[in-house]
């Protein structure tokens, strides 16, 4: 009897013991905050072996490898060439960090510190880290706030200052002698922006209700004096009729500072102009993407000058179009149709001369394929800008120029050289599993930088160094060898 | 009136004062059984004296003191129970019990005409042991797989609040409106997910046209009846039952780690001449975790899902009454925990899945007189779910497309990472699963229902022997509250490098947003009146039965229909219907039943529709030359039924009223109004012209379906072996669809009318059996039952197609279809000699890219190649096998259930590897298979496609190569319980104490693993089936 009821309290144990394992499984888990730290151990020595690679551009990623470094980056300094070099992270065993500018000296130190700051361990290699040289993107000046990714019309240092939306450049050495790039922020013209590059400011020239201007698409300097800044207005005045409404150019002169702008020519509506080392003036307008010779016929009745219609970019077809001036006035590049077209320019006519397609597609399809002549594919190509090429140059070849253009909605930019080959020249960069290309990344010019949505380009030739109006990252951009 | 008072109360002494003239006495003896062995813990009450009783000791001994002239009752299970007349002096009463000798031939089928003798019935009825049903379950529906002949059930989702199986009588047979069984609880049409199990008394399945045709129109896709447990005279019976279950889960889905998964990203764009994604350096960087923010390494899975979660269930109830009135009570509560991680440092809320339920039941019958009996019943539940703020779906969808290499679950800094979104939108499936899960706010939804009834039985014995007259009455509401508190917090993607000073470049995507309030609130109201009159009478040999029946029925909704006065009229059926049904000496049996039965729904003149069913049965066994020759055969009954039956389950309302309106116009940009201008140009003086915005449809009447059943019903050496199988045909014509392909140039620009034009076929099996048997002290018992189904759309509104494998019409209804794969091609020269195939870009097949077969042989692979597949994602083929066992007082259940004949496509940014880019996880099966790799594993039958990133026409397309499998089996239930001894129990004054552990869907087998079979999931994005241990106690006072 006594067994039997021993019996029963066993059986009644085990449900009871089942009862408690089946509740007792864990409740633990989820997210429990960032992965805690492990601090370096005083106790122990903290050992360098190696690290590598020993040779790379700006930004490559450096690993030092050795034992009990701790895992919290605040306490590990690395330094390269005497400049300090942002720690990434650090497992304990291995410190990723990245290779500085102006690192040329190459000596690498580590410092490790304990939880209470204390230094424990620093070491010099013996051997250096070589600097080597890159085509890089940086970014010059635009402050964004990160929270709602805007940003307004601010002038000041390079370091405060804001931009709207800058769209287009164009690079000017101003009376005393400092390096300026005019900017229009914003497409339309919010304002005339003046980089300083010597000063390293940045200020506005005037605000579009000073300017009198309606919607002003691009700018240029008169050849050959470089005295008279154009803007050229898309006025919406798309027909012929219209054409005395408002004007389509306006101007202003060095020796005001470019600060007050007057109207040059009524006519229809414009989105570029080029200005030829003889001094006539072209423009283009949307109907039919005509190319007009500007003040030509005079209309007695309006008592005005009138365009003389030349041909059409693309027959039939109407785009915002934009023109540039071959540096030898050898032809006119027009962007527009989703490519690149060009005009030969009639010295003795003083005319341009029908277009043809240069690269890009036929049909004004958009993509992107890097390939030549008219296999090529780009998306609202918009600024460019002549290069001269040393190397064609050295061949004694009659055209020595490159040309670089913004591609809008391809995030890039392409290089498009006389004999109509497309190549990526910046941008698209650092590709990961969500394959997206734009953004806002500095570095290598194809392999890391991206871009977001780059309009207008200008450069240096002095310091060979291209600026890039990055118009939704809000930011200007510098592509140049370092 | 002083008077009466006294009156009244001199009548209340006087009684008082005769109850206190009764003398005492005392009772005592043994109860024994046959052998002599003592019965231990039989129960000894006083007769209609409810409370007054003792349980035997241990020695089978009692004592008992009752007042004189009363009856005492001595009853203990498996014997049956006696009565003796205890006078006015003490006795000792010794009373030897003899084991009831109860066969399956006595037992009782509940039909729609209330239960009738086995023996007798002719239709096709399935009576299920609610025991076997009673597993740890929230909902019954989960039970009835592989348990019930006849029922093909499949469980899509494990989600607390949502995890109850879709189930069909005998498969599907109709691609119109409703293919859903009718469910009777108590004689009304009501849900039974909300249902307590524990106060089931009987579940019946009713699945051909003879047996439903008392319902009319609403029983064209089966009936389900069920009774629960009323009052019963006797001593007070308690019951109480606790479980508490621990929740698993039978599958998860298992995704790669952050390296493999960067390697295979690799690999996807290398293969088809892209660059890969990441560079060594990076690879090691995912490897050693150098930097979590940009190159982090997450198990998102691990981190959402807990290992398992609780349930606990209990219930108490408590049944008794005396002859003139019996009542039924009980409670009972269940909350089933959910299996998401919470963030801990939330304490306000929860925003994990649960849900809780409440249930209650009360019901009493009343005998007003000697033939009248009123029946009581209200029932009810209060449920309540919680789940976190946006819903399974997103989190599913999150937890599933978050690769382990993309995001960390928070910044260093503490920003919340998202992959995608834009400031003015709320992608909430975009969100990371850690804060779709716990960072969203949370939703609660509780949902009353009140089912309450009255009927009223009168035996008209008065007016003719055998004639009765039940009324009933029926009113049930439910509502359903809805409330949501929906926040989000700010949240960020980090750029893909850092910049030149090493800080990472964060870009917001999504911005904060503060609790906000959702809710709404819907609920409905049904009411039911029925009136019955039946007659049976035996003459000699003969029986004869009659029912007529009436039946009114109406159904609103009235709060989520807005200005929608079309659905906000009630729904109402009405009908008669009758059965006649003659017996000679149980031998011969015919049955004539009818439904007469109207719909509001259709025009007046297609109103109403007369449903006709006959079934007979022989009953062999009855038979002289069988009962004098083979006295082992108990039954052997044969049994055809025809009928027809009608359904009105359209889904527009009132589909003969046209409907006038404005005209519009797709434009492309939303319908827009057109107008005819009076006014000038540019200066709009419009009017709009007035058209059909609906075309009434005028004939649209009843779907009717034609069933055959051919049944054999088979006991052997009284009911040890038993036996039920049924052949069943079912034509349904008339299924009501809107005519789709109608000619422009009828004018009624796309407002097409429907008709009932379509015809399904369907055919099957269905049975089970049982064995029963004693070895020594070891009883057992096997059974098994299978439901086979299989149908055929003859009819379709559709277009003429010069390939007939194109048409639905010939195929199943919801047939699977896709194109055949060959294998994957070898090389370059075996895609040049073979078919073209017009997915995609042709340039873009590669070797290791699926090959398809040219089915009409044209030279070009395209949609004209799509042949049906395989059967449906439903299963066609369900069946179970149980084995139980009982030894002294431990008992142990086994029962194993599978489906089979069914297949499904896996598709989507899981299944399919890379397909969305970085959205999408990869399977590790998939991973680990033998799966085609560039120069490595070039075998044209591997298990997946050459890797491409960012889709693929051509290989991610359904075809047999992604054509899974879905059959089954598993082990459903295993159970072991323990009731203690009698002698044990007896002295804590209780009756009976069961100990029980039962595992349930402990094993699965299938061919398929990348998720739970059933679910019938093509990318196995739903909260996982359950797999669970629960430990329980049921203890009868």
């Amino acid at each position: 009897m006594n067994n039997q009821k021993n019996y029963f309290t066993c059986i009644i144990a085990i449900f009871i013991a089942i009862g408690f394992f089946v509740s007792s499984c864990s409740l633990e888990g989820g997210y429990e905050g960032n992965k805690p730290t492990v601090p370096a151990d005083p106790s122990k020595p903290v050992l360098f072996t190696d690290f590598y690679p020993k040779e790379g551009p700006v930004r490559t990623l450096i690993f030092i490898e050795g034992s009990n470094f701790g895992t919290e980056i605040e306490n590990i300094e690395v330094q390269i060439g005497g400049v300090s070099a942002p720690v990434i992270g650090s497992s304990g065993s291995k410190i990723c960090v990245m290779a500085p500018r102006r690192s040329n000296r190459g000596d690498v130190v580590v410092k490790i510190k304990d939880e209470k700051s204390k230094l424990i361990g620093e070491h010099q290699f013996e051997e250096l880290f070589y600097l080597q040289s890159a085509l890089l993107v940086s970014t010059l000046t635009g402050k964004v706030d990160p929270q709602t990714n805007s940003s307004s019309i601010i002038n000041g240092s390079f370091k405060d200052a804001e931009f709207q939306n800058p769209w287009w450049l164009e690079f000017d050495i101003d009376n005393e002698g400092n390096k300026v790039i005019y900017c229009i922020d914003s497409e339309g013209m919010a304002a005339l922006r003046k980089i300083n590059l010597t000063t390293e400011e940045v200020s506005t020239v005037f605000m579009k209700g000073q300017s009198g201007t309606e919607n002003v698409k691009s700018m240029l300097f008169d050849t050959p004096t470089r005295d008279t800044l154009f803007f050229v207005d898309d006025n919406g005045r798309g027909s012929w009729n219209d054409r005395h409404q408002m004007p389509n150019i306006f101007y202003a002169v060095r020796n005001e500072g470019f600060r007050k702008v007057y109207p040059y020519l009524y006519a229809q509506t414009s989105y570029s102009a080029v200005s030829m080392s003889d001094g006539s003036l072209f423009y283009n307008t949307w109907t039919n993407s005509t190319v007009y010779k500007a003040k030509q016929i005079y209309d007695e009745q309006a008592q005005m000058w009138d365009g003389k219609a030349l041909f059409s970019v693309k027959a039939n077809s109407s785009d915002h179009i934009f023109m540039f001036r071959h540096p030898d006035d050898l032809y006119v590049y027009i962007t527009g149709f989703n490519g690149v077209y060009r005009c030969a320019y009639d010295f003795e006519s003083k005319e341009l001369v029908s277009s043809v397609l240069h690269v890009g597609d036929i049909g004004g399809g958009d993509g992107y394929v890097d390939a030549p002549g008219s296999s090529a594919r780009f998306n609202r190509p918009r600024q460019g800008v002549f290069v001269k090429n040393k190397q064609y140059e050295a061949e004694g070849r009659a055209d020595i120029y490159d040309f670089y253009v913004c591609d809008h909605h391809n995030n890039a930019i392409r290089k498009v050289t006389p004999d109509g080959e497309v190549s990526t020249f910046a941008g698209r960069g650092s590709v990961g599993v969500d394959g997206r290309v734009w953004g806002w990344i500095d570095g290598e010019a194809r392999e890391t930088a991206r871009f977001r949505e780059p309009t207008g380009i200008c450069y240096d030739e002095e310091t060979e160094i291209f600026y890039v109006a990055d118009r939704e990252n809000k930011r200007i951009r510098t592509i140049s060898v370092e | 009136m002083k008077n009466y008072i006294l009156t009244i109360l001199c009548l209340v002494i006087y009684t008082i004062g005769a109850f206190a003239q009764k003398t005492t006495v005392q009772v005592s003896g043994t109860v024994l059984d046959e052998q002599g062995e003592p019965l231990i813990g039989a129960t000894v009450i006083v007769k209609e004296r409810p409370g007054l009783g003792v349980a035997t000791n241990i020695d089978g001994e009692y004592s008992i003191q009752l007042e004189s002239f009363q009856y005492l009752e001595f009853s203990y299970i498996g014997f049956e129970t006696q009565e003796h007349l205890v006078k006015d002096q003490n006795m000792i009463l010794n009373v030897v019990l003899i084991e009831s000798q109860a066969t399956e031939l006595d037992a009782v089928t509940i039909t729609g005409m209330g239960p009738q003798k086995k023996v007798t019935v002719t239709g096709a009825i399935t009576t299920v042991d609610v025991g076997t049903l009673s597993t740890p379950v929230s909902s019954i529906s989960n039970a009835l797989a592989g348990n019930v002949a006849g029922v093909i059930a499949m469980q899509h989702s494990g989600q607390p609040g949502s995890n109850t199986s879709e189930f069909w009588i005998r498969g599907i047979s109709t691609f119109g409106g409703s293919s859903s069984a009718l469910i009777l609880v108590d004689g009304f049409e009501r849900s039974m997910d909300e249902l307590n199990i524990e106060d089931i008394e009987s579940f019946s399945v009713l699945k051909d046209a003879s047996a439903t045709a008392i319902y009319g129109s609403r029983g064209a896709n089966g009936v389900i009846l069920i009774n629960t447990k009323r009052g019963s005279d006797g001593k007070v019976e308690v019951t109480g039952k606790s479980e508490y279950t621990w929740t698993t889960r039978t599958s998860t889905p298992k995704f790669v780690d952050g390296l493999t998964y960067a390697k295979m990203a690799n690999e996807a764009r290398i293969s088809r001449n892209q660059r890969p994604v990441y560079n060594n350096q990076e690879l090691m960087m995912i490897d050693e975790q150098l930097d979590p923010d940009i190159y982090p390494n997450v198990d998102w899975m691990n981190l959402l899902l807990k290992d398992g979660a609780p349930t606990q269930r209990s219930s108490v109830s408590v049944r008794g009454g005396g002859s003139k009135a019996r009542y039924y009570l009980s409670g009972s509560y269940l909350n089933e925990g959910g299996m998401y991680h919470v963030d801990r440092t939330m304490k306000e809320y929860d925003t994990n899945a649960n849900y809780q339920r409440y249930n209650y039941r009360l019901n009493i019958d009343m005998n007003i007189t000697e033939s009248t009996i009123v029946q009581v019943g209200i029932g009810g539940a209060l449920e309540k779910t919680n789940h976190a703020g946006a819903s399974s779906d997103h989190i599913w969808n999150s937890v599933f497309g978050y690769n382990p290499i993309t995001m960390p679950v928070m910044y260093s800094n503490g920003y919340v990472p998202v992959i995608q979104g834009e400031e003015s939108e709320m992608l909430e499936n975009r969100y990371n699963p850690w804060t779709v899960a716990t960072q969203t706010g949370y939703a609660e939804i509780w949902q009353n229902t009140i089912n309450s009834n009255i009927s009223l039985q009168q035996d008209l014995h008065f007016i003719t022997e055998g004639l009765r007259f039940v009324g009933r009455f029926g009113y049930d509401t439910y509502n359903h509250n809805f409330i949501q508190r929906r926040k989000n917090p700010e949240m960020w993607r980090a750029e893909r490098q850092r910049d030149s000073d090493g800080r990472i470049v964060f870009n917001r995507l999504v911005p904060e947003r503060l609790l906000e309030q959702f809710s709404n609130a819907f609920g409905d109201r049904k009411e039911f009146v029925e009136a019955e009159l039946s007659y049976g009478k035996n003459v000699g040999n003969h029986n004869i039965s009659t029912v007529v029946k009436y039946t009114h029925d109406n159904y609103v909704n009235t709060s989520s229909y807005g200005g929608d006065i079309m659905e906000g009229i009630a729904r109402r059926h009405q009908g008669v219907a009758g059965n006649l049904s003659y017996g000679y000496m149980n031998r011969y049996l015919l049955n004539f039943n009818f439904g007469y039965n109207g719909s509001e729904n259709f025009a007046k003149g297609h109103q109403f529709g007369f449903f006709p069913a006959y079934s007979a049965a022989w009953n062999v066994a009855e038979e002289n030359f069988v009962k004098d020759n083979i006295d082992w055969l108990s039954m052997l009954k044969l049994r055809y039924s025809y009928g027809e039956v009608g359904t009105d389950n359209s889904s527009s309302r009132f589909p003969y009223l046209a409907d006038f309106g404005n005209y519009e116009r797709n434009t492309g940009a939303g319908n827009q109004s057109v107008y005819y201008n009076w006014g000038d140009l540019n200066s709009a003086f419009g009017y709009s012209g007035l058209t059909y915005t609906r075309v009434s449809s005028n004939n649209v009447t009843w779907e009717v379906a034609r069933k055959h059943d051919l049944g054999i019903d088979l006991y052997l050496w009284g009911d040890k072996f038993g036996l039920t199988v049924d052949y069943f045909a079912e034509n349904r014509d008339g299924i009501y669809m809107v005519r789709s392909f109608l000619p422009d140039m009828v004018g009624i620009q796309g407002q097409n009318p429907s008709a009932n034009v379509g015809s399904v076929k369907t055919n099957g099996f269905d049975g089970n059996f049982k064995l029963d048997n004693k070895i020594g002290e070891v009883g057992f018992q096997l059974r098994g039952n299978f439901t086979y189904s299989k149908n055929e759309i003859t009819e379709a509104d559709e277009m003429v197609n010069r390939y007939p494998y194109l048409r639905r019409t010939g195929y199943r209804v919801d047939q699977a279809k896709g194109l055949i794969a060959l294998g994957l091609f070898e090389d370059y020269e075996d895609i040049r000699n073979s078919p073209r195939q017009d997915f995609g870009d042709q340039r873009d097949i590669m070797p290791g890219d699926i090959k398809y077969k040219d089915i009409n042989g044209d030279g070009i692979i395209n949609n004209d190649d799509i042949v049906p597949i395989g059967a449906t994602s439903r299963p066609n083929l369900i069946y179970g096998l149980g084995l139980s066992a009982n030894w002294k007082g431990f008992d142990f259940n086994l029962h194993f259930q599978g489906a089979g004949k069914s297949h499904f496509f896996i598709d989507g940014f899981t299944v399919y590897p890379f397909v969305n880019g970085e959205w999408g996880n990869i399977l590790e099966d998939m991973a680990s298979s033998n799966r085609w790799i560039l120069g490595v594993n070039e075998d044209p039958n591997a298990e997946y496609p050459r890797l491409s990133y960012g889709g693929n026409a051509n290989n991610y397309r359904a075809s047999t190569y992604w054509l899974r499998d879905g059959s089954y089996v598993r082990l459903k239930t295993l159970e072991m319980g323990y009731t203690l001894p009698k002698k044990f129990t007896t002295r804590f004054y209780m009756d009976q104490v069961r100990f029980h552990i039962i595992g349930q869907n402990l094993l699965t087998f299938s061919k398929f693993k990348l998720w739970d079979p059933e679910m019938g999931s093509s990318n196995g994005m739903r909260y996982p089936l359950g797999k669970t241990v629960t430990v329980g106690v049921t203890v009868n006072i």
